[in-house]
This record gives C-alpha cells, sequence and structure tokens, in this order.
C-alpha cells in the first residue's frame, strides 16, 4: 500500500540523465501545479489588475465557500462516494441561520446551523451504509430536499439576517491586515483538514476503505462508520459555508449556492484525485480551486463576453481534468 | 307511516342534497397558475393575490404551483378545468409547452387570462392577456441612466441567467437605447439573478472598470449585490439601477443604496379584476400592457406599498 495522499509516489522517477524526460515527467506529475503557474503567468500579462493584493484576494474570498465544499468532497471522494447536496445544505444552513440569529443570538445561531448541516449529513451517510441507497441518489435527494426545506422555511424569500457586528466580522466583512477573514478562516480549515487526512489515524482509514473496503473491514476498520463520518464532515463544512454566506451577504437566500457542488467536484478531480476513491490531497484540491476561480476571474477582468464564458470555463475544465485522469491512468498502469 | 310522510322524508333529503350544490354553484373560483412559487416575484403576487382573495369572500382562489416545470404545471392547470374552475389565470411556464391549455379551456368553456407571459396561440384563443414589456423596462433603465450621468462614461451590466427570455429582453432594450449615445461603453457580466454571483462579478468588474459612472442591474437582488461591492470598495457617486420594485427594490430606494429601480408590475390584483370583468361579461381589452415606471426617491411611496 502507498502513501495514500502522495499522488507522485505512484509514478517512479524516470532513469537519469534525461534532463527533458524528468522535467516532462514533473510537469505531468503535478498537472494541476503546472496548469495553476501556466494560468497565473497568462493571466499576469493579459491584465494589469490580475496580480494586485486586492484582486487575489478577492478571488480567494469568493471561492471559500466552494472550497470548504469541496473540503468535504475531497473527504468523501476518497472514501470512495460522491456527495452532490453542498450547495444545497449551505442553502439551508443560510436560511436556518437567518431564522433564528434574531431568537438564540449568533452564538447560538452558529451552533444550531452547524448542527443542521451534521445532521443533513449524518443522513446521508445513513442512507448510504444502513439503507444501501448510492450515494449519487442518497445525496440527490438530499440535494432535492434541503433546498426545498430552505423554500419552505423561508417561504420562498430572501431573508435578512439580523447578525450581530462581530459575526459579520469574523465571517464575512472584516479583514486582518489585508486579509479577509473569511479567506483567513477557510485557510485554517483547509490546514487542518490536511494534516488530518495526512497524518492521523482516521485519515489514513478514509483513504484505505477507499481504496480497498473489504480489505479495510478485514483488517478492523468500522467501514460504515468511516464513511458516515465523511459524509457528515462534508455536511458541516457546507453549513460552515453558509456561515460565511451569511456573514459576507447578511441574507439566508433559499436560492444560494446553486451548483457549488458541482464546481467543488471540478475543483477536486481538477486537483487529481480520482472518482474510484483510495487516494487524494486536500492541497491539490486547493490548487484546483484556484484553476476554476482564477479562470472566471481574469474572463472577468478581460470582460470578455459572459456567453463566451461560459465555453471557456467548460473547455478549461474538460481539459484540465482530461489532463490529471490521463496521468492518473498512466500512474497506474506502472503500478 | 303514511305515504305523505315519506315524500316529506324524501324531500327533505332532496334538499339536504341540493343545498350544496347550489351553494358551490354560487361561488366564484379563480384558479391562479404560477409557473413557480419561490421566486420572490411570484411570492408577491401571490401574496397580493391573496390580499384581493380577502377583500372578496364571495371568490374562491386555487393557486397552482408550476415547480418550474412545464409539464407539472400543464397537469395543474388541466385538473382545474377538470375540475370546472370559473376561470383560469395564468403565467405560463414556457410560451410554447403551456399552448396546448389554451384549446382545452376553450372546449370546457373556461375563460383563460394570460399574465405576465406570453402564450404562444393565436388571439382567438384565450380571453386576455396582461403584461408588461420587458423591452421597454430596458429602454426605461437607459433613458435614467443617461440622465443621471451623461452622455458619456463607463456603465456595467449585471445580466440575469442567459437565454432567459426577461434577460434577452431588459438587454435588447437598454442596449438599444444606449446605442443612442456613442460617448456610453457598456460592460456586460452575469449574474445569474442572484446575489452571490452577483457580488463576485461586481468585484471583478469594478477592479478592471474602476471609472464605471453606473451599473444596470437585471433584477433588484443583483443591484442590492453591486451596491455593497460599492460601498466596501469605498467607490462613491456610482448610479445603480436595478429592476422589478418589488419589496427589495423598494428598500434599496428609499434607504439610497439604490438610485433607482424600474418597476415591474405583479399583475395582481389586476389580473384578477380582469377575470372578473370577463366573467360578468363585459368586453375587456384583448391585450393590456402595464406601466413600467422609474421607481426613484420622489416616486418611492406612489410604487411601494
Amino acid at each position: 500500500m502507498s502513501d495514500g495522499t502522495n499522488l507522485s509516489e505512484r509514478t517512479p522517477m524516470p532513469a537519469k540523465g534525461n534532463l527533458t524526460a524528468a522535467a516532462k515527467d514533473l510537469m505531468l506529475r503535478n498537472i494541476a501545479v503546472t496548469g495553476l503557474l501556466a494560468l497565473i503567468v497568462i493571466s499576469t500579462f493579459l491584465s494589469p489588475y490580475f496580480l494586485t493584493v486586492d484582486n487575489i484576494f478577492n478571488v480567494l474570498r469568493q471561492w471559500t465557500m466552494v472550497g470548504l465544499i469541496a473540503i468535504g468532497l475531497t473527504y468523501v471522494i476518497i472514501s470512495g462516494g460522491i456527495d452532490l447536496s453542498g450547495g444545497a445544505v449551505l442553502a439551508l444552513a443560510t436560511v436556518i441561520g437567518a431564522l433564528v440569529a434574531p431568537v438564540v443570538g449568533s452564538a447560538g445561531m452558529i451552533v444550531i446551523v452547524i448542527l443542521v448541516g451534521a445532521a443533513c449529513g449524518y443522513i446521508n451517510g445513513a442512507l448510504i451504509t444502513w439503507g444501501k441507497v448510492p450515494p449519487f441518489v442518497a445525496t440527490l435527494g438530499m440535494m432535492t430536499a434541503a433546498r426545498g426545506l430552505a423554500l419552505i422555511l423561508s417561504e420562498g424569500r430572501t431573508l435578512t439576517a439580523d447578525l450581530a457586528p462581530e459575526f459579520v466580522f469574523a465571517f464575512g466583512r472584516g479583514y486582518l491586515g489585508p486579509i479577509p477573514m473569511p479567506v483567513l478562516v477557510t485557510a485554517v480549515v483547509f490546514i487542518v483538514a490536511a494534516v488530518v487526512l495526512k497524518y492521523t489515524v482516521y485519515g489514513r482509514h478514509v483513504c484505505l476503505v477507499g481504496d480497498n473496503p473489504i480489505g479495510a473491514h478485514r483488517s478492523g476498520i468500522q467501514v460504515e462508520s468511516v464513511i458516515r463520518s465523511v459524509y457528515t464532515l462534508h455536511g458541516v463544512l457546507a453549513a460552515m459555508a453558509g456561515l460565511l454566506f451569511l456573514g459576507r451577504l447578511g441574507v439566508g437566500e433559499p436560492t444560494g449556492g446553486m451548483l457549488f457542488e458541482l464546481s467543488g467536484i471540478a475543483a477536486v478531480v481538477i486537483g487529481g484525485t480520482p472518482f474510484v476513491g483510495g487516494v487524494g490531497s486536500i492541497l491539490l484540491t486547493f490548487v484546483g480551486l484556484m484553476v476554476i476561480g482564477l479562470t472566471y476571474n481574469i474572463l472577468n477582468l478581460l470582460s470578455v463576453s459572459p456567453y463566451a464564458q461560459d465555453f471557456a470555463r467548460g473547455v478549461i475544465i474538460v481539459v484540465a481534468v482530461m489532463f490529471s485522469i490521463r496521468r492518473e491512468a498512466k500512474s497506474r498502469a506502472r503500478r | 307511516m303514511t305515504c305523505k310522510q315519506m315524500l316529506h322524508i324524501a324531500m327533505l333529503a332532496g334538499a339536504m342534497l341540493a343545498a350544496p350544490a347550489a351553494a358551490a354553484a354560487q361561488e366564484v373560483e379563480i384558479g391562479v397558475a404560477q409557473p413557480n412559487l419561490e421566486h420572490p416575484y411570484r411570492v408577491g403576487g401571490v401574496e397580493r393575490a391573496k390580499a384581493w382573495g380577502a377583500e372578496h369572500p364571495d371568490v374562491k382562489l386555487t393557486i397552482v404551483d408550476g415547480r418550474r416545470d412545464s409539464a407539472t404545471q400543464l397537469a395543474g392547470v388541466e385538473d382545474l378545468i377538470t375540475r370546472h374552475v370559473s376561470a383560469v389565470v395564468m403565467s405560463p411556464n414556457d410560451s410554447k409547452a403551456l399552448a396546448p391549455i389554451a384549446d382545452a379551456a376553450k372546449r370546457a368553456n373556461i375563460p383563460l387570462i394570460i399574465f405576465d407571459r406570453k402564450l404562444d396561440v393565436p388571439e382567438t384563443d384565450f380571453a386576455a392577456f396582461i403584461g408588461s414589456d420587458n423591452v421597454e423596462m430596458g429602454r426605461v433603465a437607459a433613458r435614467f441612466v443617461i440622465e443621471k450621468i451623461g452622455q458619456e462614461g463607463k456603465v456595467i451590466q449585471l445580466e440575469g441567467t442567459p437565454g432567459a427570455s426577461a434577460t434577452v429582453d431588459r438587454k435588447q432594450g437598454f442596449e438599444e437605447e444606449m446605442a443612442k449615445h456613442p460617448g456610453i461603453t457598456i460592460v456586460s457580466y452575469v449574474g445569474h439573478y442572484r446575489l452571490q454571483e452577483a457580488v463576485a462579478a461586481m468585484e471583478d468588474a469594478v477592479t478592471a472598470h474602476r471609472d464605471v459612472k453606473a451599473v444596470f442591474a437585471h433584477n433588484d437582488t443583483m443591484a442590492m449585490g453591486a451596491a455593497q461591492v460599492l460601498e466596501e470598495q469605498r467607490l462613491d457617486g456610482v448610479v445603480t439601477v436595478g429592476m422589478d420594485g418589488a419589496k427589495e427594490g423598494c428598500e434599496g430606494v428609499s434607504s439610497s443604496r439604490l438610485t433607482g429601480s424600474v418597476y415591474y408590475p405583479t399583475m395582481f390584483p389586476e389580473s384578477l379584476d380582469l377575470a372578473m370583468k370577463v366573467l360578468a361579461g363585459e368586453t375587456v381589452e384583448k391585450v393590456t400592457f402595464l406601466d413600467t415606471p422609474m421607481i426613484t426617491k420622489e416616486t418611492h411611496d406612489t410604487y411601494c406599498k
């Protein structure tokens, strides 16, 4: 069993003395990073506004919500599953948050929203493990049901939330030096998630469950409870994204977070985590997220026609995934 | 027991059976079919319809949700026709997909009043249409922007969901009118009528275009998002214009975050009054267009209730 998170170890180094081949191999093994660097270099030439502190922090802040969902998705996909409910759970979280904030205050609201997210995620996990519902179907159901519940609770309206200034500062509009608070919060989650995945027993178990569930079961891992835990984690992170939404925009929006789950999945897959599970990296998910985020940003900065933008984004995502999957296939063949 | 007694009982039973039927015949039932009940515009319409219903206790309103799906809406309206409601007031989810309903209503002799969105059938197939012109709304917004910023400058347009008829029409009207002013440059972004998307697009837009003089958004939600970004980035004096003039737009204008909002009528109670006229046998205009005035600080009290 190779080290699960370190994708590069799956490809042996080429013979010594072949420098171009070595460089090519290095680039190919880190295709997402190479793509991101290329994107940054090209964009810097294309727009004078691109590589500015304000712009980069804008992009980071815009993608914090999808980022949190993508972290949850990385765990879920590594464990061999999929979760489509992220955007809807976010919307439900914002609506419930906006409804309970005036009653229980901002601190109580955070607790309730996180519990709601955990409940949604746990139900997903329970449906998959006890109900034997395939993850795609179970989470598709949750996606529809959570958004429906958000619409019922809000009566279809956008709810203005009455929030404590401290909450708005910490989760939305505040800055620490030049760094927006939501970016800081998300960065902490990314680091913790990366460390847990790579260096803890739990993280190793998640990889093993995705790589070989039968083997994991035989070696005494509670496979089903690991699976329930990753969906619960995903739900909690989606609810946390909802808190960032509330902090930043000040409203609970039942139609908010539309298609965030798909951007999240795209980020995970561009980061090289294969759909079959077993391996994956939080850091590379971040790289994938930035590939998508900066693509949106540069097209906007260049004022490219909005309709052409959708086309370009689609092509870029598919090309990025194509490269990372080819690399993955190659490394599997060599193994 | 005599024959007389038996007759009495039979008459009593007959009267008991007939009574509710007679009461139901007196009651007018209007079916209101909305393409969805989640969009604020639709929600606002339903609320105003219910308020109208409270003032007309003799009329029963049945609201049918199309759930953003033409087949669902078609089935819902078909049920109304099967139940023989007095009239159907409908905003079709899709102008072509819902077209068969006109024929069904005509055969059942139920007057059909179309509101907001057109139905793709000849004018003889429905009782009346009531709506507003989205292209004209775009023109109203453009004229207002010109009035505020003059003949020159950069305008950011935050578009709604691409391909939606409101988006296409509002964009067309706005750009048509602006084409008459060569000093104006329009840069367009898509915000999908949603807050978060509008905020993200606006952040990128003002990064590249700090010299922006006005923002025109296809709905108030996006205009409020733009206003938030302008506020955060301390860009003062930018004219912000939204559309729809529902609760959000009215609040935006009264709090000075929006310079103006083009009012799009919810068609309630107008469409219900129209239905009542048709039921009373009065002649009505086949096609009615309600005005789309500009809500500003000055006109706020007239249009915002």
